[in-house]
């Protein structure tokens, strides 16, 4: 299995991101991982480097309950920002999550890819990176 | 007494006969001695044939009428005028007539019997006049059927028009009473409408509430768990003791917060399970300058002025560990996004709107993008700046508070100019 690049994760709970960053440290299948504590730092981000194929991420994990820009305001700007994007970015809900409104909410997203139930674990972390397109 | 000499002889033979009137000239024993044309053929005979016979021999009483007194009364009458030597009017008599086939035939008449005296002053003959008068009494007769009749049937028409009355009498009544039914029937509905209309809204906030329940232990509660459960596992699964302390202190932290959420939320779900809260009479100023008076570091801190303008609506009945919340939370909301290029500027304004006070604390801060925000704004641990002492709780408490006492809360931002926070208390 090939480790991706760049992974963004967009979370604002720190000790949720620590733990996960290590669990994602432990796979060995991504090289560089950027945390934003909001949606606003990470669309900023997106946006600064968007021509920069090296910097931008292969894969974005999003939490939705976020102060300053939550994951659906994060969603709104990143579909006007992509047509500018240089890279194909694969985009992941990982929310703790379980109303079945936001599961149907983020169902009208064709951007998003797959909605993750927190926590995050290493097999799911895995079957993720195994199942990106190619 | 003398002869006039007349002009124009008479034949006094054809003037009897032809007299318009019905005369019998009779004899002293009631023999015919003449009848004029008119009476033979009112009595269905002819003169030559009834001239010298006797009176009853040719109109005898009708056998058949058992109550027949015409000839009776006839022979008294006459016999009266040839006593008294005067004239006598019967009274209208029946006296039926034998038609030529032998039956009878029903005629009533009215006679008056005259004597014709001679030049000694004996009755000579009597002169029998009578007139038909069988079509008025059968008229009359009929008439009074007819008015016998029409008294039935006044009666009737009275009865029927009684009747009538009562009728109607029964059915005004009967639509008194259906009227009273109909509006009792209708301030039935009306209650039933209003009740249904009451759990309906009452319904649709339980509802509201529970739906925020439902996502406040999606998110606010599942999140600390979430992470003390990988906490735990990583726990276990490293064999570093440093790296199990550091990991067993944030334990420590996601303990505290899950706590820290949880107490909120009881705190939340008290207020909205007592809406039976006393209310008492508050001033606005005396809670304003509480309000104040637990801010005063943040206050001298930032050097905010206050501008309070509460005399539209001094008073209010409130809870007061409620008016004592909102106000603080608002106040401290105000001072706790203040913007970094100016000293907070915070007017406190009370107006009176129908039955309603409308509370607004009106800042000079940040601002909030409410078009992004608005739907997330009273929501429990949602905050909207990187503030460090943001925990997105004061606003949902607040309106808890407003909410379980049937007010309103809602706010008016502009980014980087400041926000407005309107309060409506109702049923004041």
């Amino acid at each position: 299995m090939t480790p991706i690049n760049n992974l963004l994760l967009v979370d604002d709970d720190e000790l949720f991101t620590f733990m996960t960053k290590k669990i994602i440290e432990k796979t060995n299948l991504a090289n560089q991982i950027r945390i934003f504590e909001n949606g606003k730092l990470a669309i900023d981000f997106l946006d600064a480097t968007s021509e920069k194929k090296e910097l931008l991420p292969e894969v974005i994990l999003l939490d939705l309950s976020m102060p300053v820009l939550d994951g659906w305001g994060f969603l709104e700007e990143y579909i006007l920002l992509k047509p500018r994007l240089a890279k194909k970015i694969t985009l992941y809900i990982v929310s703790s999550s379980v109303s079945p409104k936001d599961h149907q909410r983020a169902k009208q997203y064709s951007d998003i890819s797959d909605f993750i139930i927190k926590p995050m674990t290493t097999e799911t972390f895995i079957d993720l990176i195994k199942n990106l397109p190619v | 007494m003398k002869d006039i000499k007349n002009t124009y002889p008479i034949n006094y033979i054809d003037l009897f006969k032809n007299l318009p009137g019905l005369y019998i000239i009779l004899s002293r024993d009631f023999v015919i001695a003449d009848i004029s044309e008119s009476l033979a053929e009112s009595s269905m005979t002819r003169r030559e044939d009834i001239i010298g016979k006797n009176l009853f021999v040719v109109f005898p009483d009708n056998p058949n009428n058992k109550k027949a007194d015409g000839e009776i009364n006839l022979r008294q009458s006459l016999a009266f005028v040839l006593q008294n030597k005067i004239a006598h009017s019967m009274p209208v008599q029946r006296y039926d007539i034998q038609k030529p086939d032998g039956e009878f035939e029903i005629r009533y008449w009215s006679p008056v019997n005259k004597p014709l005296l001679d030049s000694k002053n004996e009755v000579a003959f009597i002169i029998h006049r009578v007139e038909d008068v069988t079509d008025y009494v059968r008229l009359k007769k009929e008439n009074s059927k007819n008015e016998l009749f029409s008294s039935e049937l006044e009666s009737k028409v009275k009865k029927m028009e009684i009747e009538i009355i009562k009728r109607s009498k029964e059915i005004q009544h009967m639509n008194i009473l259906l009227e009273e039914k109909v509006k009792e029937r209708t301030r039935h509905l009306e209650d039933a409408n209003a009740t249904i209309q009451k759990n309906f809204s009452l319904l649709s906030v339980q509802k509201k509430q529970l739906e925020d329940f439902s996502n406040i232990i999606s998110h606010n509660l599942r999140a600390p768990l979430v992470n003390i459960s990988m906490l735990t596992e990583m726990i276990t699964q490293t064999s570093n003791e440093e790296e199990k302390q550091f990991l067993t202190t944030k334990l420590h932290t996601a303990a505290d917060n899950l706590n820290q959420i949880f107490e909120e939320l009881v705190e939340s779900i008290q207020i909205s399970e007592d809406p039976d809260i006393p209310c008492e009479r508050l001033s606005f100023q005396n809670y304003i300058d509480t309000a104040i008076n637990g801010l005063q570091g943040e206050i001298n801190k930032s050097n905010a002025q206050f501008e309070i303008n509460i005399t539209e609506s001094p008073s209010i009945n409130y809870p007061p560990i409620y008016l004592n919340s909102i106000l603080h939370n608002l106040i401290s909301n105000s001072l706790k996004y203040q913007h970094p290029k100016r000293s907070p500027f915070i007017k406190i304004t009370t107006q009176k709107k129908g039955k309603s006070i409308v509370l607004s604390v009106k800042d000079n801060g940040l601002g909030i993008d409410l078009e992004k925000h608005k739907d997330n704004l009273f929501k429990i641990r949602k905050v909207f700046h990187n503030h460090v002492n943001a925990k997105g709780f004061g606003l949902f408490i607040t309106k808890s508070q407003v909410v379980a006492m049937q007010g309103r809360i809602w706010a008016e931002s502009i980014p980087e100019e400041g926000s407005t926070f309107f309060v409506e208390f109702n049923n004041q």
